[in-house]
């Protein structure tokens, strides 16, 4: 069962996060530029990790799933998240999260994506 | 990462009124009297803060000049400000009655203009140099600017270090370099609270509230004689502390940076801005300081501050898009290095003399001092970074005689600074920081500290370009210099400098194309002299041309600051070595940077960063030839006492 939970602020404890009321799909934490090094390692940079819901029924909805994140007042703002990493295990970061664009379409949300980027393990 | 930014708004703290007494304005003027002060005392001004000239408060369409001090003759009604001549451009002034005066609680990097009345010179237009050149001020050096988020007691901890300062003490000699460790000095810490350290500690850590303030350290010289003696020697330098309120944010993160370049001179950052930053909040000019959030914060250091410097020029774009018009406006910042590359410099020449009396005189006679001479008297900069003193050829090298041309106050540092053998570089730090450092790759291979910087492997580079170039491009370098002393030698009842030549690979000239005729420098002696000239044949004939050598941001030393110059390690190792290349040619080999670039790419995922440095790999080669000038005259004591028995 997927356990994803956010508090506005940042290295806020676990207990202190909300779980998310609308669980979303998540692929896990991914990097915005994998580097190639040239001994063959890998060096990820610009951590992020993305929300994701087929469908949002409507106004209410929304505010539930950005509320805990404090995108209901706010079009970005500095959380806690605890999600899955790449690894699928579940970790708390330090982020920033943004409030998605709007995507209305045939009566509900479509596609939309929560997006946190600046990821970084919180202490 | 979280890239802060923050822009100073400077705070008015006085404002009054110009009083002509119904006269006609003089031009050029240093001195205005004053009436009606209508805002702050005579008691908080501090010398070198902008003074704005306007027709309302606040407003600088009059001119924008430099606050000095008070009049010593009308301490309460005249003002004596960087001298002025008739205009409303930085440095000029338009006095009307009742106009208005504001000065601003802000330092900036101005030049200092002399005036010159036939051969009498003023420094900064009224200073004379009888006393000035015989006691010159002290350098008082505060650490450079330094901002941050505050803690979870609603606190910024700064910690302030002045053991860099000194004072110019002729009695030292030269082995001292002719100064001193301070022996008085007072910190001023504004709204600060003490928490280590008394105001007249070496060391000492404050606790700032929220908010923007300046840290002032006053360092005293040698004591004027009578009848001056009460006249205070001092200096003083100003540090900025910005503590970041994120309750009451006045630092702002919507700005992306287009360019950022790091050469020796100093930095240049260039960011786009999408908010309001009016010229009434924001002046022309204002000073900004950068720092990364993510780096934990330290009293003790800096090594999150990225860049602290001035605002130089805008760029302003509109561009119609089928669903709005949008715009933008691209503000380029330089730091203090930058700044001094833009100001004026004029010729000057000064004479070692035991007992001077005007400002062509000084009994101070090293190169050092000619550099502080230059930045002090000419420029504010060292009021507002620290100059530190590091070189001890520098330090101790010393003139009969050394001039300037007309030029940009940098470059008439820096001319100096590669006329010395071994060649040095005046640099600027990220932080703003003054250094006159050596050249490792001209200094003697045995003498060249094996201190790296940073060591990068295959692990930190992502890709690497170079020239190989086996045809060499000098065929012959000569070079002449003279030696380093303070006097002169006499010939025929002449002063001559005593002057010394060497050519390098030989007699038998290379097979490059161009001959290098090095003309001016100033040595210990031959066999310095003959080493750097090698190095330089070396240099200039490398195999290898500049690498351009691409890194992840996140992999330099956070310690890493090409203006040092050390040795950073570079690793071509295994499979990635090149097609003619050997396997050793590049394990572990030392080279210095020139220039780094940083790319800042934002998505939408995040912001990633890139550098690219131009790197040059070490070179070292045999010493030069000895050029015997005068072949019958071998050295300057047989020379001197030949011409003195007329044989």
């Amino acid at each position: 069962m997927s356990d994803y939970r956010a508090k506005t602020g940042i290295n806020q404890t676990l207990v202190s996060l909300t779980r998310i009321p609308l669980q979303p799909t998540s692929p896990g934490v991914m990097a915005t530029r994998r580097t190639i090094m040239s001994d063959g390692s890998i060096l990820d940079q610009g951590l992020y990790v993305e929300w994701n819901y087929n469908v949002i029924e409507d106004a209410a909805q929304l505010l539930l799933v950005l509320t805990p994140l404090g995108l209901h007042t706010a079009k970005s703002a500095a959380v806690t998240i605890y999600t899955r990493d790449d690894l699928y295990g579940y970790q708390r970061y330090n982020g920033v999260a943004h409030r998605p664009p709007a995507s209305w379409e045939n009566y509900f949300a479509r596609g939309v994506t929560i997006r946190i980027i600046n990821l970084e393990l919180s202490t | 990462m979280t890239l802060r930014m923050y822009l100073h708004k400077p705070k008015q703290i006085f404002i009054c009124q110009v009083d002509l007494g119904g006269n006609q304005p003089v031009y050029p003027q240093y001195a205005i009297a004053i009436k009606n002060i209508s805002l702050g005392t005579i008691g908080i001004l501090k010398e070198g803060m902008t003074l704005l000239l306007g027709t309302a408060p606040g407003k600088d369409d009059y001119g924008r000049i430099r606050f000095k001090h008070m009049s010593p003759d009308f301490p309460t009604n005249v003002i004596h400000v960087s001298r002025f001549s008739h205009g409303t451009n930085d440095g000029e002034g338009h006095l009307v009655e009742n106009s208005y005066i504001t000065i601003l609680e802000e330092f900036r990097v101005w030049a200092k203009v002399p005036r010159m009345i036939g051969a009498v010179v003023y420094k900064d237009g009224e200073y004379w140099g009888n006393v000035n050149s015989k006691y010159p001020p002290p350098c008082a050096n505060a650490g450079t600017g330094v901002a941050g988020t505050i803690g979870g007691n609603s606190k910024l901890s700064v910690t302030f270090y002045m053991g860099n300062s000194f004072k110019w003490d002729a009695g030292v000699g030269v082995a001292g370099g002719y100064m001193l460790p301070l022996t008085q000095w007072q910190w001023e810490i504004g709204d600060g609270t003490l928490t280590s350290g008394t105001l007249t500690s070496q060391s000492i850590t404050v606790d700032f509230p929220a908010g923007f303030r300046y840290v002032y350290l006053k360092a005293w010289g040698e004591t004027y004689p009578a009848p001056d003696a009460a006249v205070p020697n001092v200096h003083i330098q100003s540090v900025p502390v910005f503590a970041r309120n994120p309750a009451a944010d006045l630092s702002t993160t919507a700005f992306q940076i287009r360019s950022h370049t790091h050469t020796f001179v100093g930095q240049e950052i260039t960011a786009e801005f999408y908010q309001p930053l009016l010229r009434t909040d924001y002046p022309d000019g204002a000073m900004m300081m950068l720092w990364d959030d993510a780096i934990s914060y330290d009293p003790t250091q800096r090594y999150h501050m990225l860049f602290i410097g001035w605002h130089n020029v805008d760029a302003a774009t509109i561009t119609a898009e089928e669903t709005s018009v949008l715009h933008s406006t691209t503000l380029t910042f330089l730091d203090v290095g930058r700044r001094l590359e833009l100001l004026p410099g004029f010729s000057q020449v000064i004479e070692y003399n035991a007992n001077p009396t005007t400002w062509s005189m000084t009994r101070f006679p090293t190169l050092f001092y000619y550099f502080w001479f230059i930045l002090f008297w000419h420029s504010t900069a060292i009021d507002v970074t620290e100059f530190l003193r590091e070189s001890p050829d520098i330090m101790t090298m010393e003139f009969a005689i050394l001039g300037s041309e007309r030029g940009n106050l940098y470059d008439q540092c820096q001319s100096i600074a590669e006329k010395v053998r071994p060649d040095h570089h005046f640099t600027c730090h990220h932080l703003g920081i003054l250094h006159i450092v050596r050249d490792p790759m001209i200094q003697d291979y045995s003498a060249r500290l094996d201190v790296e910087l940073d060591n990068w492997t295959e692990n930190d580079w992502t890709s690497i370009s170079f020239p190989y170039l086996r045809p060499s491009r000098l065929y012959q370098i000569r070079t002449m210099a003279i030696i380093s002393r303070k006097t002169y030698i006499i010939v025929n009842g002449k002063n001559e400098l005593e002057i010394i030549a060497c050519r390098v690979p030989g007699e038998a000239p290379g097979q490059g194309m161009e001959l290098l005729e090095v003309n001016e420098g100033i040595t210990l002696n031959q066999t310095q002299l003959n080493m750097t000239e090698g190095n330089r044949y070396a240099r200039l004939n490398s195999r290898y041309g500049m690498f351009n050598i691409t890194i992840p941001y996140s992999r330099i030393n956070y310690l890493y600051d090409i203006s040092r110059m050390q040795w950073v390690k570079l690793t071509i190792s295994g499979s990635n070595i090149t097609e003619r290349e050997l396997a050793a040619t590049f394990n572990n080999k030392r080279g210095i940077c020139h220039e780094m670039s940083i790319q800042y790419d934002y998505t939408d995922t995040g912001l990633v960063r890139t550098a690219t440095f131009t790197w040059e790999m070490e070179t070292w080669g045999m010493p030069a030839e000895t050029e015997v000038l005068w072949p019958d005259v071998p050295t300057p004591a047989t020379l001197e006492a030949r011409a003195n028995a007329r044989i």
